[in-house]
C-alpha cells in the first residue's frame, strides 16, 4: 500500500482524493470545492456547467452510480430538452469527456465504466 | 444485437453476485444489447424496498436497479413461485416488474441468445 | 434445446431445484462437480428421470461413485464440448 496520499487544498484544509483527483468522500463536496477541482481541469464554470454538475450529482445520489455517457445524454435530454441532451453539447462544456470531468467536478467517484 | 438474459437467483449482500449481475446488465445495455432480467428463488430479495446495505458495510447497488429504464432495460421478470415461497407479493418490490409462472420463464429462457446466472 | 449445467450439490445450493423448475422436456441436464451426488438421493433421481441426463465421468470417478452411478450416461470433456455445440445454449446454474 502506498503512503502517498492525494488531496486538494481548500480553505487551508486537505480533502482526500484518489490519484486521479476524484474525491474519496462524496460528502466532502460543496460548490467551492467544485471550483477548485474545475480549475485543475482548466474549466471555467458557467451556469451551463453547473446545470450538468448538479444533474450528475443528483443522479448519483439517487441511483448510487455515476451515469455512463449514453445514459447521461438520455437523462439530460428528458430533464432539460434535446438541445442539452446530446453529447456534442456536453463535450463543448467538458472537452476531455463529460462522464469523466463532470463526475469529478461533482465530487463523485470515477465512473466504473466510462463509455 | 444479442438477447442477453441475466438471472438473479441469490440473496443480496452475502455475496457479490447480485452487484456483478447488475453491473453486467448495465454494461451490456450500454453496448446496446437487448438485456432482460429474471429474479428467482432468493434473488427476488434484491428487489425488496427499504434496504440499507451500508449498515452491514455492503455497497448500496440496490438503488441502481431504479436506473434500469434509463439504460433501456425494460424487461424485468419475477418468478411467481419464488415470490410465493418467500411469502412476498410484487407490491413489496422497489421497481415495476412482470410476474411470470415457471412455464413463461422457461419460454423466456428458450428465446434468449445467452443466459447468465448470478 | 438447452444444456443445463449443474455443478453443486442440491443439499448446498438451489441450482438443481431451479434448473428442474424451468427445464423443458427436450432439454439436457449435465451434472458435474458435487452435482453428481444428487443421484444418490431418491427424490432427486426421480425428479431428474424425465430429462436426458449426463454425468461428467471424471467427477463421478473422483468421488468413488462409478459403481453406484453406473446406470447413468457418463461423458468426458470432449463429449461436453460436443454437447454444448449441439444445444442452442448452455445455462450454468
Amino acid at each position: 500500500m502506498s503512503h502517498t496520499e492525494s488531496y486538494i487544498e481548500y480553505q487551508g484544509k486537505q480533502i482526500a482524493t484518489d490519484p486521479q483527483g476524484y474525491l474519496k468522500n462524496v460528502a466532502d463536496w460543496n460548490e467551492q470545492v467544485a471550483e477548485v477541482i474545475a480549475a485543475a481541469e482548466d474549466i471555467e464554470l458557467t451556469p451551463a456547467h453547473w446545470e450538468v454538475i448538479h444533474f450528475v450529482r443528483n443522479f448519483y445520489l439517487e441511483y448510487k452510480t455515476s451515469p455512463a455517457i449514453r445514459v447521461l445524454v438520455k437523462a439530460l435530454g428528458q430533464a432539460l430538452g434535446p438541445d442539452k441532451g446530446n453529447s456534442k453539447y456536453l463535450y463543448t462544456l467538458f472537452p476531455i469527456g463529460p462522464a469523466k470531468q463532470a463526475t469529478k467536478i461533482a465530487g463523485l467517484p470515477k465512473p466504473a465504466k466510462c463509455l | 444485437m444479442k438477447k442477453l438474459c441475466i438471472v438473479f437467483r441469490r440473496a443480496p449482500h452475502g455475496t457479490a453476485h447480485g452487484r456483478e449481475g447488475l453491473d453486467l446488465a448495465l454494461l451490456s445495455a450500454s453496448f446496446e444489447q437487448e438485456v432482460s432480467l429474471i429474479f428467482m428463488d432468493e434473488g427476488v430479495l434484491n428487489l425488496l424496498k427499504q434496504q440499507q446495505p451500508e449498515l452491514i458495510g455492503a455497497k448500496d447497488y440496490i438503488a441502481t436497479f431504479k436506473a434500469l429504464p434509463l439504460y433501456d432495460v425494460e424487461t424485468v421478470l419475477v418468478c411467481k413461485q419464488s415470490l410465493a415461497e418467500l411469502g412476498l407479493s410484487a407490491g413489496l418490490l422497489s421497481i415495476p416488474v412482470t410476474v411470470f409462472n415457471h412455464e413463461q420463464i422457461a419460454g423466456h429462457l428458450a428465446q434468449a441468445d445467452e443466459v447468465l446466472v448470478f | 434445446m438447452i444444456l443445463h449445467h449443474i455443478q453443486t450439490s442440491p443439499n448446498n445450493d438451489s441450482a438443481l431445484k431451479l434448473c428442474l423448475r424451468y427445464a423443458r422436456k427436450e432439454d439436457t441436464i449435465l451434472l458435474a462437480g458435487n452435482g453428481v451426488t444428487a443421484l444418490l438421493q431418491r427424490q432427486w433421481a426421480m425428479a431428474l428421470s424425465p430429462f436426458k441426463l449426463m454425468l461428467l465421468q471424471q467427477d463421478v470417478q473422483a468421488r468413488g461413485l462409478g459403481e453406484l452411478l453406473k446406470d447413468f450416461t457418463q461423458i468426458d470433456y470432449a463429449d461436453f464440448v460436443d454437447l454444448s455445440l449441439s444445444h442452442t445454449k448452455v445455462i450454468s446454474w
